[in-house]
């Protein structure tokens, strides 16, 4: 008997890669109403399945036709990910030339590189979302436009991430060499901590059902003013204070206002759009 | 009678506007209502309809959304948006001039 379930999951699996894994469900669902209207029809199975394959077409030819359609990447993630290569290949070598004094010291130059490197990748994200406002206002991106940007604005975050904790990690390794403890609760340990609990909880809810791309965008913001505070947050020995407050009031009224205009934008061009 | 490729693939556009201006649809049933329409002359290989949809969305001219279909299957629905609306008068508009110039030039002429 022609077992068409083991036949249909077989060209699943062959062609999920050349297609692409979102594209196969919907050219599956059409696979199986032919091979559904065929049968039904009265044709036997075996030659049903060859019928409807052959009107769906070669899954190359397709995935060809896909990508003459596929805009590319949205340029201020491309543009973004190319400056944070950059400076940080600039940052390493400064690094690299710190480099060679006592254990402390070394430590003390990776965990800026990390921190930076980390902080940057996730004013980024936000970076491409406040981008993405802007652009609202003149040709505002479609939603499956906005739904490439969820798979790279996850990687980042991811990256974003795994450098903050070691950049944190380091820090407490040299806060115990240089301060003789590891944690003491100061504004700028308080402030890394924040970015990593942001961090976490901004890629849990990428992973979550709820998570719409251009509400994950606009998320980015939220971040932005976590790592700007952390960033300009004063430090134990109590420097930075008097420059710290200024700088996070400023950007959190900036952020909280790019942020309600994007949802503002987003309401309007749902409502806008239509028919 | 076959259609040339080029035309076939010149008129996917307004034909799937066309139709998703009539009310929601998906891709299976875009591809029987144009072989209804055409009579079975306009031949598209079916899968190839995908990429004018997935395009259509992009320039987000169409919205698609998964949905359980009374079968209980999921399936992708397209409906037409504002921007397709404005895309699709200006291809009637297109299309009517293409032929009405062509009807003048091919109605029978008097000796």
């Amino acid at each position: 008997m022609h077992n068409l379930e083991q036949q249909i999951a077989e060209w699943r699996k062959a062609n999920a890669p050349v297609i692409g894994r979102e594209r196969i469900g919907e050219l599956e669902n059409h696979l199986r109403e032919a091979l559904g209207e065929l049968i039904q029809s009265g044709v036997p199975a075996g030659e049903a399945w060859a019928t409807a394959l052959a009107r769906l077409g070669d899954a190359n030819a397709l995935a060809a036709e896909f990508r003459k359609v596929e805009p590319g990447t949205y340029w201020p993630l491309r543009i973004g990910f190319a400056g944070w290569i950059v400076c940080g290949m600039a940052l390493l070598f400064f690094v690299k030339a710190r480099i060679a004094g006592q254990i402390a010291e070394n430590i003390l130059a990776v965990h800026a590189f990390t921190i930076t490197m980390g902080y940057s990748a996730s004013l980024i994200v936000g970076a491409v979302g406040i981008c993405s406002i802007g652009q609202g206002f003149f040709a505002p991106l479609s939603p499956s436009e906005s739904q490439r940007l969820v798979r790279p604005l996850f990687n980042f975050s991811v990256m974003a991430w795994v450098l903050s904790l070691l950049g944190v990690i380091l820090g407490m390794v040299w806060a115990s060499i240089a301060w003789g403890r590891a944690w003491g609760w100061d504004a700028k340990e308080c402030g890394g901590l924040a970015v990593l609990v942001w961090q976490v909880a901004y890629i849990c809810f990428q992973r979550s059902k709820a998570a719409k791309a251009q509400i994950t965008l606009l998320l980015g913001l939220v971040g932005n003013f976590i790592v700007t505070c952390a960033w300009f947050a004063p430090m134990n020995s109590g420097g930075a204070a008097t420059f710290s407050r200024p700088v996070i009031l400023i950007s959190g009224a900036t952020y909280l206002a790019l942020l309600i205009l994007g949802f503002l934008s987003m309401k309007r061009r749902a409502i806008g759009n239509l028919p | 009678m076959k259609l040339d490729k080029e035309l076939v693939a010149a008129s996917s556009v307004p034909l799937v506007l066309s139709i998703l201006a009539e009310g929601e649809s998906y891709g299976y049933a875009i591809i029987q209502r144009v072989r209804e329409l055409s009579k079975d002359e306009i031949e598209w290989t079916d899968g190839m309809l995908y990429p004018v949809l997935h395009w259509l969305e992009e320039k987000g001219q169409i919205r698609g959304r998964w949905a359980k279909a009374d079968s209980g299957r999921e399936r992708r629905y397209y409906s037409i948006q504002k921007k397709g609306l404005k895309t699709l008068e200006q291809q009637k508009k297109q299309w009517t001039v293409v032929s009405a110039a062509l009807q003048q030039l091919w109605r029978p002429r008097h000796a």
